[in-house]
């Protein structure tokens, strides 16, 4: 009995862990735009307290979605890698880019890189601003209002 | 008097000398395996505008095909241009180009520049018309273009992941681009339009898409009328717009969890007009939309014919025929802040005494099980069940959860024609 409490134990917890599962392309739909998500490179997640995960199309969606819920029911943010959109990243340790030749599926074109080199590389070659996920919350808002 | 005719006389001659020589300098230019010209590439960097290059039958891969003078491209019979994997086959850089009767095929995948088959650059007048295209990544993309006209083309691709198809019609920040009389499928969005005015899409035939059939966004002042638009992935999405008309479209077996006839998403000040919503998961939805008028429309053997969120406000349905739909309307809202008037409903069992065609009893299109659903999907495992029924007529007779407002004080006893 206590082996099975020791095996299982570490199972629950782990299927409790608060991590952002794959978005699935053509099937999963926008919590925010209801659009069913088509493009990985540029998808997001919004983790509440309770466990419950959030699908979005688009950072500029995840983005719109979280200033207008209270922030104590976010307990985690999380977008694709533009350079690898299989892995996810925390918002607060993310670089977003901000590039008219980086279009993405809600028109605002943002993009989200996880470290320095790779941004500034992108930036290199199809030029945009760089900004932190404080100031993309920002930016959405007084884009869509 | 002899003088005035004489003068007018020479003016006359001259501009049809003036004519004759325009039609002289505007030259013909063929080009095939046994022309002078076997790359229509070639044949370009000789022509002037409005000069005609005819393209013969047969295959041809280009490098890019970049058109900056205003010619007629006519390929007969279908000639064939085999599209590359790093940029677009052909793109239209210059005013006034036509491109008639091509076959472009098999445009590869390329994510950062968007590879399309036929590229449009910040031009004007340029008319694209009964073209073929087959498996393209991008079908037609025309970027920063206006007065354009996109009819009679054909454009299919079978690609199964979306995240690997692109859009069949793809048109971003253009004005009044007049597309019609296209059939399109097997793309990831059959038409797309994202900042565009003014423009329209008539008479075209979009089905089996990845994802919708025809995608609207920040696009004002556009209307769509005749098109039909059935078994693509999601149906129709129409968002962050106003001012858009809807007419005499068909909406057709659109199924699934997140497939919606008609996806109307922060829309104001609009019209859906006779319009079919035929077997479709839900017929229209409606969130965060005010202001928008849906008349004269058919809704028939849909699941929900209408799903309205609770934050949408002054609609109006009006003389909507709702036939054999499993849900007519449903809610997750006890409020309600819109209009239903004079629509038949063909579940409404009240009767009509003073023989005005009007029901004397009103309507209640929002069953309780309905809400129930719309905030517990699972749920529906339930339809059906005698339990459920029950609930129905008690809620029917003392509502409590169901928004008191949203009934229809005259539904009509006859189905409109």
């Amino acid at each position: 009995m206590p082996l099975i409490i020791l095996v299982c134990f570490p199972m629950i917890m782990a299927s409790c862990a608060k991590s952002p599962e794959p978005i699935i392309c053509g099937s999963d739909a926008c919590e925010n735009c209801k659009m069913t998500i088509s493009d990985p490179k540029f998808g997001a997640e919004l983790i509440t307290g309770k466990g419950k995960i959030y699908k979005f199309d688009s950072i500029e969606c995840l983005a719109a979605y979280s200033v207008a819920i209270k922030a104590e029911e976010i307990h985690s943010g999380w977008v694709t890698n533009y350079l690898q959109p299989e892995n996810f990243i925390n918002i607060n340790n993310t670089l977003f880019l901000v590039s008219e030749n980086l279009k993405s599926p809600m028109g605002l074109n943002i993009s989200a890189f996880s470290e320095q080199a790779g941004i500034e590389k992108t930036k290199e070659e199809f030029g945009g601003k760089v900004l932190k996920w404080k100031d993309v919350q920002v930016y959405v808002k007084s884009e869509w209002n | 008097m002899l003088k005035v005719n004489g003068i007018n006389k020479l003016f006359s001659m001259l501009a049809i000398a003036v004519f004759i020589s325009s039609a002289i300098t505007a030259k013909n230019f063929e080009v095939g395996l046994k022309f002078r010209f076997t790359k229509i590439s070639q044949a370009l960097v000789l022509a002037d505008n409005s000069d005609t290059i005819y393209v013969n039958p047969g295959v041809y891969s280009e490098e890019c095909i970049i058109v900056t003078k205003a010619v007629t491209l006519i390929g007969k019979s279908f000639p064939l241009l085999i599209g590359n994997k790093n940029t677009s086959t052909m793109i239209l850089k210059s005013n006034g180009v036509t491109v008639k009767g091509l076959h472009f095929k098999n445009n590869q995948v390329n994510f950062i520049h968007d590879n399309s088959a036929l590229r449009l650059e910040n031009v004007k007048d340029c008319n694209i018309e009964g073209n073929r295209f087959t498996e393209n990544f991008f079908g037609i993309y025309a970027a920063k273009s206006s007065n354009c006209k996109i009819f009679n083309n054909e454009i299919s691709a079978s690609n199964i992941k979306e995240s690997y198809s692109g859009n069949g019609i793809h048109l971003w920040y253009c004005r009044e681009i007049e597309i019609s009389n296209n059939k399109i499928n097997g793309h990831r969005d059959g038409i797309y339009l994202e900042f565009v005015h003014k423009s329209s899409v008539k008479n075209n035939f979009s089905s089996h898409n990845l994802r919708y059939g025809l995608h609207f966004m920040f696009s004002d002042s556009c209307y769509y009328s005749n098109n039909t638009f059935a078994k693509n992935g999601a149906g129709v999405a129409v968002m962050y717009t106003h001012n858009v008309r809807m007419t005499e479209n068909r909406f057709e077996q659109n199924w699934g969890s997140g497939a919606y006839g008609l996806l109307l998403k922060e829309i104001s000040n609009s019209i859906v007009e006779k319009n079919h919503f035929v077997k479709n998961s839900s017929g229209i939805y409606l969130e965060g939309c005010s202001k928008i008028y849906v008349a004269g429309n058919n809704f028939t053997s849909n699941g929900w014919a209408i799903r309205l969120m609770a934050n949408s406000m002054e609609n109006n349905f009006e003389k909507n025929n709702f036939t054999g739909n499993t849900f007519d309307i449903s809610t997750n809202s006890t409020r309600n802040y819109n209009i239903f008037s004079h629509n038949y409903w063909s579940e409404y069992k009240g009767y009509d005494l003073n023989k005005d065609g009007i029901g004397d009893v009103p309507y209640h299109p929002v069953k309780l099980f309905s809400i129930i659903t719309e905030k517990n999907r699972p749920t529906l495992i339930l339809l059906r069940s005698f339990f459920i029924e029950l609930l129905n007529i008690a809620e029917n007779i003392f509502p409590s959860l169901t928004p008191e407002t949203l009934i229809d004080n005259k539904p009509s006893m006859q189905k409109f024609l």
